[in-house]
């Protein structure tokens, strides 16, 4: 076993789309808990103890009264200049079909039956995402909204020819290897739920609360699986009537699946700590515990942004 | 200012999912259907939410029926049935059911009947 120094932590970058009022359709699809999720999950991606993403690096588009075409050119813009950047891109609000077939994420000046010129058409917003010129990084979508899995599907690549293979030697580029994972709040036939009886959406509640609290007995770094399952509990949980829930998926797979890849600071009290790296995938190595309980060692490893210690086998 | 009665149209049977990827077309079966026997000015057609609570844009079809649009309706429903096989519900604005139609039973239901009745009834 070597062990090696890791890098920096990669740079990170988040989007936020979506819209809490919608003053060109009915007034029954505006929702506050829209407004107070994007707060809140934007508030998460800034602290220290989540992402610790400075305000620079954040694209606010929630609510803006911007066309979707301009929405799009300020992605595109925006992401241009972060080469290689890991971006989140962050959306919450309603999701639908349009003439049964095109699905579809609400935007703001969204018109009725104009729904793909004038909302995200999902295929449109997925093949703007992954054509901006010199960005190249790793995408990760959370939509918070019904139907989110459709969007799978379009994030597909059709040619995964110019993306680099990663091999077993090169583990920090694991991290850097481009590529798409989405979590999605429902499967493509369920709904997600916005109900006057919590501040926020089911699903960003329970993702919020996901990832402040962290899972107990997990690995110290949790990848996008590992979340959806915990948030799947906890809307279990939290809603016995709700059918919708979350999904994980890397629709753009190279080598490295990143739905596995373990991004998320796990901020239970008690977890496991090393990672191993086997051909390209970063592994947890689960330690015997101890009587005396975590050493300052593993109290440090756990409240640093990233890993501080690498193992590669071999 | 004339009575104008509306009746709301539910796929019970679909997921959610489906219920909004079906309730489109449902509406454009209508809406063809008004157009073909010269009705279209008849009938006003919205998609509107089951619930508040959940995060789509709809899945209920909302329709206003002005004027002899009944059988236009009644037709649009059965063409949609006919081809998606799937079961519609039909309420009145009080979400009270009115009838229930689906596969080649469909036929034997006299929907353009039953609206009209509705509407008539809401003038008396």
């Amino acid at each position: 076993v070597t062990e090696i120094a890791a890098s920096e932590k990669p740079k990170e970058c988040v989007i936020f789309l979506g819209a809490s009022e919608y003053p060109h359709l009915s007034s029954e699809l505006n929702r506050p808990q829209f407004e107070a999720s994007a707060q809140a999950a934007e508030e998460y991606f800034e602290s220290t103890t989540g992402f610790n993403i400075p305000h620079s690096e954040i694209l606010d588009l929630f609510d803006t009264g911007d066309e979707v075409y301009q929405q799009l050119l300020a992605i595109s813009t925006f992401l241009a200049v972060r080469p290689g950047v890991r971006a989140f891109v962050y959306y919450i609000g309603h999701g639908g079909f349009y003439k049964g077939e095109q699905y579809y994420l609400a935007a703001r000046n969204m018109r009725k039956n104009l729904e793909p010129q004038t909302g995200f058409l999902s295929k449109s917003l997925a093949d703007h995402l992954r054509a901006v010129p010199d960005h190249q990084g790793q995408l990760f979508l959370i939509l918070d909204c019904c139907f989110a899995a459709q969007m799978v599907k379009d994030m597909e690549s059709e040619s995964l020819d110019h993306l680099e293979t990663v091999t077993a030697n090169k583990t920090l580029e694991s991290f850097a290897t481009p590529g798409v994972a989405v979590l999605a709040a429902s499967s493509k036939w369920d709904g997600a739920k916005a109900a006057d009886t919590y501040e926020l959406t089911l699903f960003t509640k329970c993702l919020l609360e996901t990832l402040r609290e962290g899972i107990l007995n997990a690995p110290s770094w949790l990848s996008l699986s590992d979340v959806a399952n915990e948030v799947s509990r906890r809307i279990r949980l939290t809603d016995r009537t709700h059918h919708g829930l979350p999904q994980a998926h890397a629709p753009r797979q190279t080598t490295l699946n990143l739905a596995t890849l373990r991004i998320f600071r796990n901020n239970a009290p008690e977890t496991a700590d090393l990672f191993v790296e086997q051909a390209g995938v970063l592994k947890e190595v689960r330690e015997e515990s101890t009587a005396e309980g975590p050493t300052a060692e593993d109290e440090q490893r756990r409240t640093a942004r990233w890993p501080t210690t690498i193992i590669l086998a071999g | 200012v004339s009575y104008r009665p509306k009746i709301l149209l539910a796929l019970p049977d679909s997921t959610l999912g489906r219920a909004n990827a079906e309730v489109a077309e449902l509406q454009s079966f209508v809406e063809r259907s008004a157009a073909d026997q010269g009705v279209s000015g008849d009938v006003s057609i919205e998609t509107i939410k089951d619930s508040i609570d959940t995060q789509d844009t709809g899945t209920v079809l909302s329709i206003v029926v002005a004027g002899p649009a009944a059988v236009a309706i009644a037709h649009g429903i059965k063409s949609f049935i006919a081809k998606r096989g799937s079961r519609v519900r039909i309420y009145d604005d009080a979400k009270n059911v009115l009838v229930e139609a689906e596969g080649g039973a469909a036929e034997n239901i006299d929907i353009a009947a039953t609206i009209e009745a509705y509407r008539k009834s809401g003038r008396e």
